[in-house]
């Protein structure tokens, strides 16, 4: 996807870190093309083990070509318990030549 | 380009206009509804079923026994099952001489079977393995139905749940009901009484950071992060230690905290666990 520098990002996963303790973490290295501004998790139910929507809002410092990559575990096992991931290639432009996808 | 996986239907990015402050998480924990006619400690003492409190409780309680393995929920939403079945009745049946020590009893019934009848009716969720349930009505399943053993159904299904006779499956089921429940709040007090004369405690939490660490703190809980708050999640108590710990008895597999369990600070607790907990008599 393409956005301008200065242009917030929202990567939306649906995730169970309270019920069943697995979360998304991003792989680093971020680079120095995207910062993070904030990661939250949203409850969708009210029963006890669902779980929700965890949101990552980053922010595009520069131009060039960025690649963000999560993964789905349990921190605290370490990298045998991933059991899914996610990536998105992001494309960062001037605020004259982007080109945006629609949201 | 997004790369999609299927485990994981709900994708979304997007460009939003401004990011939602650190402080305006939206959590939405409910504790169970419906609890204002629950028994309580004093209905428990004025019965008769649970005996005269003791003068001195004892310095700690450990109820944990090698038998008593801590299982692994994976990423399913099934705490409830696995808190209520395996955390509380499966002590008590064992120790009623009423199952075979070596045989766990059924998450997934339990699990499964509260969803079918909790208050969450707006859309049915019984077979999403992602969803959870409440406290209660997982405690009214025990008491109407009974608990079936893991060999009758199993957590880990494969292929069919159960392919047996319904009628033999409830009479299974009814060979291990509890009396009844009392609703002990969170009040430690109680708590340590129930742990030193009856036996574990269904409760529920809001999961932090700190709990998500547990490994790191050996499975110490002190400090409650209520902007970390990141879902529900329940869980038995199964003893106190003299320094005023609660031991916590989870259902994420041994590599979490020590071995499976934690040891909640009163402060922790009153932090971040519901004003709601179960115990039980059979």
């Amino acid at each position: 996807m393409a956005v301008e520098v200065g242009d917030l990002l929202s990567v939306e996963l649906e995730a169970n870190p309270g019920g069943a303790g697995y979360s998304w973490s991003l792989e680093p290295p971020l680079g120095a093309l995207l910062e993070v501004v904030e990661s939250q998790f949203v409850q969708t139910s009210g029963a006890t083990g669902s779980g929700g929507i965890q949101r990552l809002t980053l922010r595009a410092l520069a131009v060039g070509g960025a690649r963000v990559q999560l993964k789905y575990w349990r921190p605290w096992e370490g990298e045998k318990s991933v059991i899914d991931r996610f990536e998105v290639n992001v494309d960062i432009r001037s605020g004259d030549a982007a080109v945006r996808d629609a949201p | 380009m997004a790369k999609k996986s299927p485990k994981k239907a709900k994708r979304k990015t997007s460009q939003p206009a401004a990011p939602t402050p650190t402080s305006g998480r939206i959590c939405n924990l409910l504790p169970s509804k419906n609890t204002e006619n629950d028994w309580l400690f004093s209905n428990a003492l004025a019965s008769g079923a649970l005996a005269a409190a003791p003068a001195a409780l004892p310095a700690s309680v450990d109820l944990r026994k090698p038998w008593w393995t801590i299982g692994d929920q994976g990423q399913t939403g099934s705490c409830v099952g696995w808190a209520s079945a395996e955390g509380v009745v499966r002590y008590h049946m064992v120790m009623a001489g009423r199952l075979a020590s070596n045989l766990p009893l059924s998450p997934r019934f339990v699990w499964m079977a509260s969803k079918e009848t909790d208050v969450a009716v707006t859309r049915p969720e019984t077979f999403i393995e992602e969803a959870g349930t409440y406290l209660k009505t997982s405690m009214d399943i025990c008491r109407k139905y009974g608990v079936v053993t893991s060999t009758l159904l199993p957590f880990a299904i494969n292929t069919l749940m159960y392919t047996g006779s319904e009628n033999t499956f409830y009479a299974a089921a009814s060979q291990r009901k509890i009396a009844a429940y009392f609703n002990l709040g969170r009040n430690l007090t109680q708590w340590k009484t129930w742990l030193a004369t009856r036996g574990p405690i269904l409760v529920g939490l809001s999961v932090d950071q700190t709990w998500e660490n547990a490994t790191a703190t050996h499975g110490n809980l002190d400090v409650f992060m209520p902007n970390t708050v990141r879902g529900g999640h329940a869980v038995a108590i199964v003893g106190y230690h003299a320094t005023g710990r609660f031991i916590v008895r989870n259902s994420w597999g041994t590599g979490w905290g020590d071995k499976g369990f934690a040891y909640a600070s009163p402060a922790y607790i009153n932090g971040a666990f519901f004003n709601e907990s179960y115990g039980v008599t059979i």
